[in-house]
């Protein structure tokens, strides 16, 4: 099939309006796509990162294409190593939203965000179940006088696995006797992911929500359990007028380890390879805190994957992907599976729901999920409590 | 001097595709105000019967390119004859539907005569004895128009709907002109044509809908919902897990990733609940969960639940359902 090439100036102008000014200082040295990890996939994929650029600035038709600019994970990896220092994700954004406005999304985002309208939450689940996670479970409500508001991810408000993370992360809180409570019901999504997939209208709407109820609520600090959420809240609400202070639970975690406000005493004997969460390592740096959580619970044995810290492979759910359909062959999370279990770990920990969900449907597609388990780090913190 | 506007014929087992007569009815009035005539084009096997009622449609005259060798559409061959024919008479325009073989043969067709293509237009008009083409770009944010002004023929691919088919003269017969046609070498060769035939509804058009998951140990075994499905008027789907598995494939993935429906009744069969799925699938009216897990989530969003063996309880829904739907 062969078809001729358009080209279109005016779109280049359309993405530096977006907020994409950056994509002008790119000097297309291909170290981005050299290394993107879809380009270490066992099945060749489209994308490329810096012909998406390219062709994004000189306005091809089709760098808009499900297959390459809703390909991007938005990890990060490519922005750590940039050197003109472009922030990466945050040009997809624009592109993406340039294409948002148009409702040119894919079909799959089109549903979150039509229950991002409807219910506050991609997940298609009803609105006012947004607490049902706490059934038969001790939380306590926020009020003023509580020091933390915590924020619970509508993933594990409303996945029934990720739901134990949600309280777990409570049983800690309440064990260290950290002062906090939650909204609930009229809280929304954050956004993070939704503006991932370039719907500013709808981002700002969630944002402005959530500010108004925060400090109408009396909210000074913010606990988050998805590192999404933290990046959003610290990064792109004070945008927007929000001067909350924002922690990721194992940030809180840690430190209340460290003041001795926290101690773990059972044992947990088993291989735990910790797998980064891209926006808590990359995009907010936090790289020590889960680790020394983690080697703070006795005989547990640490283990790492050969790419960590900044050199980490993403799960593959990031920048809205987790609300696509990726092929096998190129899941990032099913290469992470393999390497874990090739390194005889029985525990894949990690701190981030997206992160969960990709890596346990790779267990199953992989047929490793009798021999071994991914948990978040909250999980086994409260097994050795 | 070029003259004639084309439309090229698009049929398939000797009937024609509709976007053929939207072309030539905008041909038609294209044709008349530039005093030009319209021809169609009409390559294929057995397919003269055609030729003269597309004078209803608007057509002059139409060239018919018989042939073994253009049984079956293949890239080489009906862009050979194509442009052959085209180069012997020399029109001043050729348009085809933006239909997958109207793109694959038009931009052949105009590599071969050097000419330009206006691919994937929505609208054409004249303006000042040009044609004049709409094209949406960045999926229909902007539009642009474009013509041809030096190159003969002007080329252009017609999305099809965007067109109406009007001025139709009941009895209208066109000249209908033989032309042994130069299909050249071909190298595509058509070995097989699969048409995917199901008789159970379109998944996300179905009122009910049994789905399996892993649970259902292996491709084999959804023979048994297949069975239920069959007995309900029913169609089947499956989870990510057992479209991953290879059990099925994806075009039966209900779920955030694969389809969204909300039928009357959803039978879930060995599948966990994980929150992908009940995200395509939690808005149906009501739904029925077949796992020997109790713990299951898809309890939670269940309005019946059956904890047991799905290869004992499937068969014997089966077995009930035959005899209240017979009675």
């Amino acid at each position: 099939m062969s078809e001729p090439l358009m080209l279109f100036d005016e779109v280049r102008d359309a993405i530096v309006a977006s907020g994409g000014e950056e994509i002008q200082m790119c000097m297309q040295c291909g170290l981005c796509t050299g290394s993107c990890p879809w380009g270490r996939m066992e099945e060749k994929a489209e994308f490329n990162v810096r012909a998406m650029f390219h062709m994004g600035r000189l306005g091809y038709d089709g760098y808009e294409s499900d297959d390459f600019l809703f390909a991007c994970t938005t990890c990060n990896q490519c922005g750590v190593k940039c050197p003109r220092g472009i922030k990466i994700p945050n040009v997809v954004r624009s592109m993406r939203s340039v294409i948002c406005e148009t409702g040119g999304i894919p079909k799959n985002l089109k549903a979150v965000l039509g229950s991002i309208n409807s219910q506050g939450n991609p997940w298609s689940q009803e609105k006012d179940d947004r607490t049902a996670w706490t059934a038969g479970h001790d939380v306590p409500e926020f009020t003023p006088d509580k020091e933390y508001l915590l924020y619970v991810c509508c993933t594990s408000a409303y996945d029934g696995r990720s739901q134990k993370v949600a309280r777990s992360i409570v049983d800690l809180l309440k064990a260290a006797g950290v002062s906090f409570g939650i909204i609930g019901n009229e809280e929304k999504c954050c956004g993070e992911s939704v503006r991932k997939i370039g719907a500013e209208e709808e981002f700002g709407n969630l944002a402005r929500h959530n500010i108004d109820l925060f400090n109408k609520k009396g909210v000074k600090k913010i606990i988050t359990t998805s590192p999404h959420c933290l990046y959003t809240f610290k990064n792109e609400y004070p945008e927007f007028g929000a001067e909350f202070e924002v922690v990721h639970y194992s940030e809180l975690l840690h430190n209340l380890v460290s003041g001795g406000k926290l101690k773990f005493s059972k044992p947990v004997a088993k291989k735990v390879i910790y797998h980064e969460p891209c926006y808590l390592g990359r995009h907010s740096r936090i790289f020590d805190a889960p680790r020394e959580l983690l080697g703070a619970v006795p005989d547990l044995e640490m283990a790492e994957f050969k790419g960590n810290r900044d050199f980490s492979m993403c799960c593959s759910g990031g920048g809205a992907r987790i609300w696509m359909e990726t092929k096998a062959g190129q899941r990032f999370s099913d290469v992470k599976v393999k390497e874990a279990s090739e390194s005889g770990s029985q525990v894949i920990a990690t701190a981030c729901p997206y992160c969960i969900v990709m890596l346990e449907d790779s267990l199953k597609n992989q047929n490793k999920d009798e021999e071994m388990s991914v948990k978040d780090i909250s999980e086994i913190l409260k097994e050795s409590l | 001097m070029a003259k004639g506007i084309w439309v090229y014929v698009e049929q398939r087992d000797g009937k024609v595709k509709k976007v053929t007569y939207e072309l030539l009815s905008a041909g038609r009035k294209a044709a008349d105000s530039l005093g030009e005539e319209l021809c169609a084009v009409l390559p294929g096997k057995g397919v003269a019967g055609i030729a003269p009622g597309l004078g209803e449609y608007g057509a002059d005259k139409v060239y018919v390119l018989e042939s073994d060798a253009l049984e079956q559409y293949t890239t080489d061959g009906y862009a050979n004859a194509v442009a052959a024919l085209a180069k012997e008479k020399e029109p001043s325009a050729i348009l085809m539907g933006c239909t997958v073989t109207g793109r694959d043969l038009a931009a052949q067709v105009a590599q071969k005569l050097g000419t330009g293509l206006l691919t994937d237009c929505t609208d054409m008009a004249l303006e000042n004895g040009q044609l004049v083409f709409t094209r949406p770009i960045y999926a229909g944010k902007a539009f642009v128009k474009a013509a041809c002004p030096e190159a003969r023929p002007v080329m252009a691919t017609i999305r099809p709907n965007v067109l109406a088919v009007e001025g139709t003269q009941a009895g209208r017969t066109a000249e209908v002109v033989n032309v042994t046609p130069n299909a050249g070498d071909i190298r595509q060769i058509i070995k097989d044509t699969v048409l995917q035939v199901s008789t159970r509804p379109e998944l996300t058009e179905a009122d009910i809908i049994v789905s399996g998951g892993r649970g259902m140990k292996g491709p084999e075994n959804f023979k048994i919902l297949e069975d239920l499905a069959d007995v309900l008027g029913a169609a089947v789907g499956a989870s990510r897990a057992a479209v991953d598995a290879g059990w099925k494939p994806h075009s039966f993935q209900v779920g955030q990733t694969g389809k969204t429906v909300s039928p009357v009744v959803y039978i879930a069969c060995g599948i966990s609940g994980a929150i992908q799925h009940l995200a395509g699938m939690s808005s149906s009216k009501c739904i029925v969960a077949v796992n020997k897990d109790p713990e299951a989530n898809i309890f939670k969003v269940a309005d019946y639940g059956i904890v047991g063996d799905l290869f004992e309880i499937v068969p014997l829904l089966t077995e009930e359902f035959k005899k209240i739907m017979a009675s």
